[in-house]
């Protein structure tokens, strides 16, 4: 193995995160090899550094904060209770008398009114009576507003509970009332929160924003295959998206034209030619479809874009399609288990507009994508991986497709081994 | 060499019955209502989140605000806090996660930056108000050697030694694959490698 796997795997080594053989084969090296002892010297020198320096100091500083955040507190505190005692019985021997002395009026006048049968001035009569009931007797609202408003002192409102004995007074705090010192609920109107700073959004500069204003346009031209027929097409670009323009001219396998807009046809030497284009626009595609799926950056040109990520762009591709294969083969697996306990026959096992893909299928299209990612990636765990998973399907006997491992494992090595001959 | 970094109280440490810290009393405290206990909880904490969130944000002042709506936050829940476990962690996780937006904000403002051209310059970053609370040479080279790195390496590094976190953790919090964690942490210890070689 090269000595950058080493290298790359020390810093793991160092905080105990390597595990089985990836462990026992890194201390191996490590013990004969004085590069990577003087390394993990640097990291231990590292390590002691940072634990000697990182505390931040003594300042008053940290006590203001503290007593910031405790006022923060205090901003969100509760209404405090204050039992009283119960409230005289005096109102409720108004109330009935005042009631009882209603009933016998309305008593008398209904006697009176008996001949007449005036219902209604009997009905009117009453609510009158209950009118100035309530008029003469005090509320306690008004007996505590009276006393307390000769005094001088503060406005009051009471609320009653019915449940309890216990009274929640709102009060409106004066200057003139030293004695009234309990803790009182705000009303949400007046409460004052402190303001908290809070981040302000991320703008970009405008400098940012003039470079990214190129949007290429153009067409290019490539040919899709597919049910039998050869079709010749042009892209168009608008807006850094790919869009698939009209097709252009449709061409048979028998060379006839069909739904033609202008009468030339493919030629062999043309299909060539485009295959060259097809070959080289494919990775453009993919990349730009990619950026649209993931949606970074849309106001960026393709040609800044595509620099700064044609490499990481390209590995993606691999790694979605490795996800994407290994979805469907976990399907496909719990489809075979279904039709296995119900015996379905082969025949009906396609349901209609879905694909059925064949296992073999899908595992070499994870291979390829496995050995791409291997050739690729500049991660070395990730390269490790990816190797691991071919090797141990090149190995497998049960399976059908170890042959297509083998293939893939063998075109890793020998890229591996190009590679190593072009830095030598 | 094999060498782990050595842990800090309070990181999932259980308490025993029988043998209550101080803390553990000062949370039943809290939790009864008192606020004086709350804000002596603040100050044995306060300095190592802080320290922590800038290692995150490398913003003062985000810093503060982050700071402050973790213990208000922590205070309003106290009361689903489960004694006999330590405080720290708690309020660590708390703060974490409301880092966690800005950190995303910030990668991409930095991507973006890196892709243009334009603005980005690794070298420029201030310690600024930081500075206040750093009174040793040492330390502040060596946050400004921290504050140099980018956000991707420096999130990575610091929830790694500020909060002895594994690699597992740090792949989870910051929902990218373990190895991509050990590829940032081994960059950031070598770019600060190159930048406090002189004070090894």
């Amino acid at each position: 193995m090269e000595h950058q796997f080493y290298i790359d795997r020390l810093s793991a080594f160092f905080d105990n995160e390597l595990k089985n053989e990836e462990l026992v084969i890194v201390k191996e090296h490590i013990d004969g090899c004085q590069e990577c002892q003087a390394h993990l010297a640097e990291l231990d020198k590292l390590e002691n550094l940072i634990s000697a320096n990182s505390e931040l100091s003594e300042n008053e500083y940290w006590e203001q904060s503290a007593q910031k955040i405790e006022s923060a507190l205090s901003n969100n505190s509760d209404t405090l209770v204050i039992p009283i005692s119960k409230k005289s019985s005096s109102s409720l021997w108004w109330k009935l008398t005042g009631v009882a002395a209603s009933l016998v009026l309305v008593a008398l006048f209904a006697f009176e009114q008996k001949d007449t049968g005036d219902e209604f001035l009997k009905d009117t009569i009453v609510d009158e009576i209950k009118e100035d009931y309530n008029n003469s007797t005090p509320t306690i609202e008004e007996k505590i507003t009276k006393e307390e408003s000769s005094e001088g002192r503060t406005e009051a409102q009471v609320k009653e509970s019915t449940a309890s004995d216990e009274v929640v007074y709102e009060k409106k705090q004066r200057e003139s009332s030293p004695k009234i010192k309990h803790e009182i609920k705000q009303p949400v109107d007046n409460l004052q929160l402190k303001p908290v700073n809070k981040p302000q959004p991320v703008k970009l500069e405008k400098e940012q924003s003039k470079a990214a204003t190129l949007k290429p346009q153009g067409s290019k031209a490539y040919i899709k295959k597919g049910s039998g027929k050869t079709e010749l097409r042009t892209l168009e670009f608008k807006n850094d998206v790919v869009e698939t323009a009209e097709v252009k001219s449709i061409v048979t396998q028998d060379n006839k034209e069909k739904n033609v807009t202008h009468s030339t046809t493919a030629s062999e030497d043309k299909v060539a030619d485009l295959k060259e284009i097809v070959n080289r626009d494919k990775k453009k595609v993919a990349q730009k479809k990619m950026a649209k799926s993931y949606k970074s950056t849309p106001s960026i040109s393709t040609e800044v874009f595509e620099q700064a990520m044609s490499n990481d762009y390209e590995i993606n591709y691999w790694r979605r399609r490795v996800f994407e294969n290994n979805e469907l083969l976990k399907k496909q697996s719990k489809k075979s288990a279904i039709y296995s306990k119900v015996q379905i026959s082969k025949s009906s096992k396609k349901e209609k507009g879905t694909k059925n893909y064949d296992r073999s299928f899908l595992y070499k299209q994870l291979f390829e994508a496995y050995y791409n990612i291997a050739i690729k990636t500049t991660d070395s765990t990730e390269e490790f991986q990816s190797v691991q998973f071919l090797e141990k399907h090149a190995n497998s006997i049960e399976k059908n497709y170890n042959s297509d491992a083998l293939y893939y494992l063998q075109l890793y090595k020998i890229e591996k081994n190009k590679q190593k001959s072009k830095k030598d | 060499m094999n060498k782990k970094i050595s842990e800090d109280s309070g990181s999932s440490q259980v308490y025993t019955t029988g043998s209550k810290s101080e803390e553990q009393k000062l949370i039943e405290s809290a939790q009864n209502g008192n606020k004086a206990a709350f804000g002596k909880l603040i100050r044995m904490h306060q300095k190592r989140l802080f320290r922590f969130v800038y290692g995150l944000l490398n913003s003062f002042d985000r810093t503060e605000d982050i700071v402050q709506e973790t213990f208000v936050k922590a205070f309003e829940k106290i009361q689903t806090f489960k004694t006999g476990y330590a405080f720290y962690p708690w309020i660590a996780t708390i703060a974490r996660n409301r880092a966690f937006n800005l950190i995303q904000k910030e990668e991409k403002k930095e991507s973006l930056e890196k892709l243009t051209e334009v603005g980005f310059d690794p070298q420029s970053s201030d310690l600024g108000a930081l500075d206040k609370l750093l009174n040793e040479e040492n330390k502040k080279r060596l946050y400004q050697a921290i504050s140099n790195l980018p956000v991707k390496y420096r999130t990575v590094f610091t929830l790694r030694h500020f909060e002895q976190m594994d690699y597992a953790e740090i792949a989870s919090y910051l929902k990218i694959p373990p190895g991509t964690v050990d590829s940032r942490l081994y960059r950031a210890r070598q770019m600060l490698l190159d930048a406090v070689k002189d004070l090894l």
